[in-house]
């Protein structure tokens, strides 16, 4: 089988739940009903409203959410040559969830509300730095100690916010829970703004460093060896990956192991090679995300299942299945 | 591929290497025999593998420097050291999937411009490489389906195909059976006489450096101890000031001098 042929697949498939995911929802549209609401351009029908202010934005964000988690997931797999690394195991979503239910305890809910982002989004990049600083000895960072810290300072932090919510008025815990637990709704047009750019940055550049981070998979000495200049790729690609798990994670909440299985089931069907790797991903990725959040707000009649959960409810024994039947 | 220039090809001048404040090798001056494949040998931790790494660049001097032709290493940009001169670690891992052409390929890296596309000039260096390492018909193959020896080949491959005109091996034939150490020193020597590459590697075994080098340097503690031929230098005066072991050294029919351990 051609390498291309997996992503052409991939690529079609994302199209098809993408325009599922467009008709899907509490109100089903029939396809004649989206043709007419797109082509009629007199007085904007519900059914268009529907589309452009709920459907579209959170489709759009569902698609770059999981094209992101995944490249980030890509990217440090390769820094840390553990296929098993995940942008989650940093600690950048408990990091995230303690900076969000402190806001919630110190602003007022509307001011909260408009902070939330670039408050989580530091909450999480303030956490991997310190990750990275206690896990630096001697001035070298080992990848086995990176992860060992990243999992235990989330796993504290973690329990320091679960801490303060519980002690907090019952609303400040039911909102942290809410805004920390991958959903997408009521994303709009400026979350999927800010994710596209996020995406637009990180993925030339994720591409551009693909041949260095495959020869940086042959470890430190080989890659220096062939005229990597290791430090500088392995710093830039743990900064993508941080950065563009960090926007997700202030987004969509913690969306988790989607990095961690994209780029696993992308690896099965192209092999390990960065650049067609990463593609493949990103469709995976997106893919999955795009699927959870649809079965989350149809499946369940009134109640609205987030997208987080239901990853980690198909992703988790998917993932367990790979592991055991490789 | 010889070399025509004045300045010795690869020298150490009194280099000193270390980790953190350690220092394990102090202030060795030494030239590296051009186009000839030599044998690092000595006790474990005696500084054979910092000095590879030295000489590799990939630990910074202490004190001193390394000299290609008489610039220093430090001071060359990374990729064009890398067409010069090519590192092998002990333990060369593969992520899984990777097929035979593509590590090969991976030795191209420092030729290709940065957006890394393969010429056709490439794609033939690619195919003398593997044509050279005897596996143009596993070339598809997955690297991790290989023996231990094809997959030793296969890292020289990529060495060859890296095209520089040093090789330096850290200890290439570890885990390797009998037969699979001899077949990999084969492919090195011919690498040598073939192709031209100065060979420096780090080797435990001291018949398979008394048959497969041309020059031992005997190393101990950080230092140089002895270094020449084979006969010259495997002796049993100098394996028993470093190994601290009794030898009884018999010269072969063919020149090669055979270590027979008495304890």
């Amino acid at each position: 089988m051609s390498r291309c042929a997996p992503l052409v697949l991939a690529a079609l498939l994302l199209l098809m739940v993408c325009t599922l995911a467009l008709f899907a929802g509490s109100h089903w549209l029939s396809p004649h009903q989206l043709w007419l609401a797109l082509t009629s351009s007199e007085n904007p029908s519900a059914d268009l409203r529907l589309l452009s202010t709920f459907r579209l934005p959170r489709v759009a964000a569902a698609v770059l959410i999981g094209a992101l988690l995944s490249i980030s997931g890509c990217l440090l797999q390769g820094v840390t040559r553990n296929v098993l690394a995940d942008p989650g195991l940093l600690g950048l979503h408990s990091g995230a969830h303690l900076a969000l239910v402190m806001l919630l305890l110190l602003a007022s809910p509307v001011v909260a509300g408009n902070l939330r982002i670039p408050v989580a989004f530091a909450g999480a990049i303030v956490t991997v730095a310190l990750v990275f600083a206690t896990s630096r000895q001697h001035g070298s960072t080992s990848r086995d100690i990176l992860l060992i810290v990243g999992i235990a300072m989330g796993a504290a932090l973690h329990a320091v916010g679960l801490l303060i919510a519980f002690s907090a008025p019952s609303e400040v815990l039911a909102r942290a829970m809410v805004w920390t637990t991958g959903n997408l709704s009521g994303v709009g047009g400026r979350e999927v703004t800010l994710l596209f750019l996020t995406l637009a940055f990180v993925t030339p550049v994720a591409l551009g460093i693909g041949k260095q981070m495959d020869l940086l998979a042959l470890g430190d000495d080989c890659a220096s060896s062939l005229g990597v200049s290791v430090t500088r790729v392995r710093l830039l690609a743990v900064t993508l990956g941080v950065l563009g798990a960090s926007v997700c994670v202030a987004v969509g909440g913690a969306i988790a192991s989607v990095g961690l299985i994209a780029p696993n089931l992308a690896r099965r069907l192209v092999g390990p090679r960065s650049r067609p790797l990463l593609l493949l991903s990103v469709c995976c990725g997106a893919t999955l995300v795009v699927l959870a959040d649809t079965i989350g707000r149809t499946a369940f009649g009134m109640m609205e299942l987030p997208a987080g959960i239901l990853v980690a409810a198909v992703g988790t024994p998917y993932f367990l299945c790979l592991l055991v039947f490789r | 591929m010889k070399s025509i220039t004045e300045s010795p090809q690869l020298r150490t001048d009194s280099l000193s290497l270390g980790y953190l404040d350690r220092t394990v090798i102090e202030a060795l001056t030494f030239v590296i025999p051009a186009e000839q494949v030599t044998a690092l040998v000595g006790p474990n931790a005696c500084g054979k593998s910092t000095l590879l790494r030295g000489l590799a660049r990939l630990i910074p001097p202490q004190r001193g420097s390394v000299l290609l032709e008489g610039k220093d290493l430090h001071d060359l940009p990374t990729r064009s050291v890398a067409r010069r001169l090519c590192l092998l670690p002990q333990h060369g891992e593969a992520p899984e999937g990777l097929t035979v052409r593509e590590l090969t390929e991976f030795g191209r890296h420092p030729h290709r411009s940065w957006l890394g596309t393969a010429t056709p000039k490439d794609d033939q260096i690619v195919a003398e490489s593997l044509a050279a390492a005897g596996l143009s018909a596993h070339a598809d193959a997955l690297v991790e389906h290989l023996s231990g020896g094809q997959k030793q080949r296969v890292w020289l491959a990529m060495a060859l195909a890296q095209q520089a005109e040093i090789l330096l091996l850290d200890e290439p034939t570890t885990f390797l059976d009998p037969a699979h150490q001899f077949e990999v020193l084969r492919l090195i020597r011919e690498l040598n006489s073939k192709h031209g590459r100065t060979i420096v590697m780090v080797l435990h075994d001291l018949n398979l450096a008394a048959r497969f080098a041309d020059q031992v340097v005997l190393m101990k503690d950080g230092a140089l101890v002895a270094y020449g031929t084979p006969v010259e230098v495997l002796t049993p005066a100098w394996l028993q000031t470093v190994y601290g072991i009794r030898v009884e050294v018999r010269i072969e029919d063919d020149g090669v001098p055979l270590i027979v351990f008495r304890g």
